[in-house]
């Protein structure tokens, strides 16, 4: 029972983080209406800064909020330079440019910091808490409630401000948008923006659970497109309830089913996003047009 | 049409002249490095018919060139079957393997077919390792390479350059008359719209399933001279990059052609992608950076760079001809003329 | 000076020519018409001004040159484009997308009573404002994307055929309401639509426009005498 409970703790902490770059993507598909293949390497490269800020001194709380900074403004000049000229540009043109700034990124972090593993500190202390009566790590909590907290100001921002509503305008039509007045190359720029953001804050907290090398957000990002698919390409609160139900499928299976080793384990997302797709495309909570992509 | 035919058809023989020049130029381990160059140039023929020509994405190509790979080497490996005897089963196995992931293929489209064989791809290095009884594991398999015959006058590495050789043209010349005929224009039909090209009676499932089969069966002749090339398989080398490196080679290529898979498939042997961790990262960059830069300014890859220069140089009636076009055209745009667009053929 | 000057104005999409050298002008305060058959270029026209197409000839607002702006431009010097298939935001709901509207404005009591005098105009958007707006019938969608243009304040609302898929008994409802707006809010409006009675009712002057040349043009009235128009387009 002990046992069970920490397994739930865990894969919910675990689907968090699964969760919260999932967000970061389905906020780019909502706004942008395009997968980003890129955005688990983007948020390594703002890791990467985070443990350079870290390297150079700073406390670890400065550090990882200058690098969401940063990331704000990386996610945007990326959209800029980028994104903008394939505006309204074909599935395969744009697949094939987020790809392109995918090895692009994870081969500058490795010309930038090298290929060698490091360690990346919690910002949560090395504690236990009691949850039902059981000792869970502080860290899986603290993870939890972060990203609630995120998810909190995320809806705030998109219900109650007015460049909320633009993004969601935006979103929804954008040439109803231009003649509204909305410029939306820079609302789309936000957009951008915000998803760096809570990809970046995704990898500073997986971080201290795996190594930190160039390639560790990889299999974090299947991972997410599996949270997405699942919970509804175009829908945030599916992207992280998707995450808590992978997470905790993946804890359960390798815990409690021997074939499936650590090895083995990407076989989840994979037969999850397979069967997904086969029998609601749509996922939990994504609107049917998503299908029609 | 005929100007343009007379070009391709002599390029392709200037090419062959080349190719068939190459290993008495060179040293055996250049020599290594362009039979090399031919098992990626069929690999990725085989996913520019998917990609190019059909407009389906997918990130997983190198699974089965992997499947291709290890067919081979297991075969020889294990049951001692003759190397090229392993071509035509590896072929097979990977034909019904594109034919089974063709049918989830089927009910989703563009960036969720992206995922899922991303997915796969990632899975493979995995699953090669799980099953190591088979597949020798994280060691690999070490496999004999074929040996010039007695009676053929050739070195080891010029013999085996010519077999390739002669799969490659096999299969380039099969990809050129498929692409030309009714699936061609059922692909690319299928690529502008799927709603029109439905309506115009193409069978759209069979149609997907069927490129899928065929992508994977190239892969898997490609993976499977490619153990001929190395004698060596290892989970190593079937990593997400290969299935990259294929598609940075098509798009590099030329998306949509025939011939853009030669120039992908040089493009991706060298610019070193397993090489030394210094080189590995530079590689990654460039490899990034002419992905974007190709979507940027070269949409159509070399292929399409050769043929505006050949259109450029071309004779001077095939110019004068075109300007006279526009000139009616512009002149009479009050009558406003049919846009313009279509399929490249 | 008009508020609307246009001389020459020829756009199309792609190779496609659709308008061919029209001149027209918009005085203040004024109802003005665009009637024409399917094809004209009526709907180009007005995409013409709100700077949705390429263009070619002088367009000018207040005597100063819009051609060639950005849409969001355009929409910032105070031309409400309210387009043909309504363009509403679906997903949002009636209240935001009239706080869209609004978006450039920021005088939040001037959008909060431009809201509520919205919402007196049209009570059927007032009975579902939290609602999503995809959910509302074509007629009120209408509605909603009038409001949204009038939301911007807009010195020239420009109207692409409002009665588009409305049944007759709504067209005419929605017709009266205009011309009260028209009338007590001061509006500048330029009207594109197909049903010339109506459209003739409203407006105080109107261009009939024809494989996208302007073949005719006077005041509403005038127009509506005329034999050719009462021929092909008020069924006499």
């Amino acid at each position: 029972m002990e046992r069970l409970i920490q397994t739930l703790v865990d894969g919910v902490a675990t689907g968090s983080l699964y969760g919260a770059l999932a967000l970061a993507v389905v906020l780019i598909f909502r706004t942008s209406g395009i997968v980003n293949f890129a955005q688990g390497e983007m948020a390594m490269f703002s890791t990467f800064v985070a443990w350079g800020l870290l390297e150079a001194g700073l406390p670890v709380g400065l550090a990882i909020l200058a690098t969401l900074g940063l990331s704000l403004l990386g996610g945007m000049v990326i959209e800029r330079v980028l994104m903008r000229p394939f505006e309204g540009g074909d599935h395969l043109t744009l697949a094939i440019v987020t790809l392109g700034l995918f090895i692009l990124v994870n081969s500058g972090a490795g010309w930038i910091w090298g290929f060698e593993n490091r360690s990346f500190p919690s910002i949560f202390p090395d504690d236990t808490i009691g949850v039902g009566g059981v000792d869970v790590p502080l860290e899986s909590v603290g993870i939890v409630v972060l990203l609630l907290a995120v998810v909190g100001v995320l809806y705030l921002f998109f219900q109650r401000t007015k460049l909320g509503l633009a993004l969601r305008a935006v979103s929804v039509n954008p040439e109803s948008s231009r003649l509204s007045g909305i410029s939306v190359g820079r609302t789309l720029m936000v957009g951008w923006g915000i998803a760096a953001l809570v990809g970046a804050l995704a990898g500073a907290l997986i971080a201290p659970r795996l190594f930190l090398d160039v390639n560790f957000m990889g299999g974090v990002l299947i991972y997410s497109f599996a949270a997405a698919t699942l919970g509804g390409f175009d829908s945030p609160l599916g992207a992280i309830v998707g995450g808590w139900i992978i997470g905790v499928t993946e804890d359960l299976a390798t815990t409690y089913v021997d074939f499936i080793g650590s090895d083995l384990k990407i076989l989840v997302p994979l037969v999850i996003i397979l069967v997904v797709l086969l029998v609601r495309p749509a996922g939990l909570f994504g609107t049917r047009e998503v299908t029609r992509v | 049409m005929t100007g343009d035919r007379r070009l391709k058809l002599g390029g392709f023989a200037v090419v062959l002249v080349i190719a068939l020049a190459l290993p008495f130029l060179f040293g055996a381990y250049q020599v290594g490095q362009f039979t090399l160059v031919l098992c990626y140039a069929i690999a990725v023929l085989g996913l520019n018919l998917l990609v190019g020509y059909g407009g389906l994405i997918s990130l997983g190509h190198g699974a089965f060139f992997a499947l291709g790979a290890y067919t081979s080497a297991i075969l020889i490996d294990k049951a001692d079957v003759a190397p090229l005897a392993t071509v035509p089963v590896a072929a097979a196995v990977c034909f019904a393997a594109g034919l089974l992931l063709g049918l989830p293929a089927l009910r989703i489209r563009g960036l969720y077919l992206a995922l899922v064989t991303l997915a796969v791809a990632i899975a493979v290095p995995q699953l090669i390792k799980r099953f190591d009884a088979l597949t020798g594991g994280t060691q690999g398999l070490n496999v004999p390479r074929p040996t010039t015959p007695s009676w053929v006058p050739l070195a080891d590495d010029q013999f085996l350059y010519f077999l390739t050789l002669a799969f490659a043209i096999v299969m380039f010349v099969l990809a050129a008359n498929l692409v030309r005929g009714r699936i061609g224009r059922a692909l690319a039909a299928m690529r502008e719209s799927e709603a029109a090209a439905k309506a115009t009676g193409v069978n759209l499932a069979r149609l997907k399933t069927g490129a899928f089969a065929v992508s994977a069966l190239y892969a898997g002749v490609g993976g499977s001279l490619y153990v001929f090339s190395i004698g060596f398989v290892a989970p190593e080398s079937f990593t997400l990059t290969i299935s990259f490196a294929f598609l940075a080679a098509v798009v590099v290529g030329g998306l949509g052609t025939i011939g853009g898979a030669i120039f992908g498939a040089l493009f991706i042997e060298f610019v070193p992608v397993y090489a030394s961790d210094v080189n590995e990262a530079l590689a990654g960059v460039i490899y990034g950076a002419v992905l974007i830069a190709f979507m940027f300014a070269l949409r159509d890859g070399v292929m399409g760079l050769l043929r505006q220069i050949a259109q450029a140089l071309t004779t001077k009636e095939g110019r004068d001809e075109r300007e006279t076009a526009v000139r009616l055209a512009g002149g009479d745009r009050r009558r406003g003329a049919a846009p313009s667009g279509g399929m490249r053929a | 000076m008009s508020l609307l000057e246009v001389e020459d104005l020829e756009a199309g999409y792609g190779d496609v020519i659709v308008l061919r050298g029209v001149s027209f002008a918009v005085q203040e305060g004024q109802v003005a018409a665009i009637l024409g058959p399917n094809g004209s270029g009526k709907t180009t026209t007005l995409r013409a001004i709100s700077g949705v197409v390429q263009t070619r000839g002088r367009i000018e607002l207040d005597g100063h040159s819009i051609a060639g702006l950005s849409p969001e431009r355009i929409a910032r010097l105070g031309i409400a484009h309210v387009p043909e298939g309504r363009g509403t935001f679906a997903a949002l709901t009636v209240a935001e997308n009239l706080r869209i509207g609004a978006y450039r404005r920021g005088d939040g009591q001037g959008i909060r009573r431009d809201i509520e005098r919205c919402l007196e105009w049209f009570p059927r958007l007032d009975e579902r404002s939290g609602e999503r707006a995809g959910n509302l019938s074509g007629g009120e969608q209408q509605m909603l994307a009038i409001a949204r243009g009038l939301m911007l304040s807009p010195r020239l609302l420009l109207l692409d055929e409002p009665s588009l898929g409305l049944a007759p008994v709504l067209t005419r409802e929605l017709f009266g309401v205009l011309g009260d707006i028209a009338r007590e809010e001061g509006v500048t409006v330029l009207l594109v639509e197909q049903n010339a009675k109506l459209a003739l009712r409203l407006a105080d002057y109107a261009y009939v426009l024809e494989a996208g040349s302007i073949v005719l043009d006077g005041e509403a009235d005038g127009i509506e005498q005329e034999e050719a128009v009462q021929h092909a387009y008020l069924g006499q």
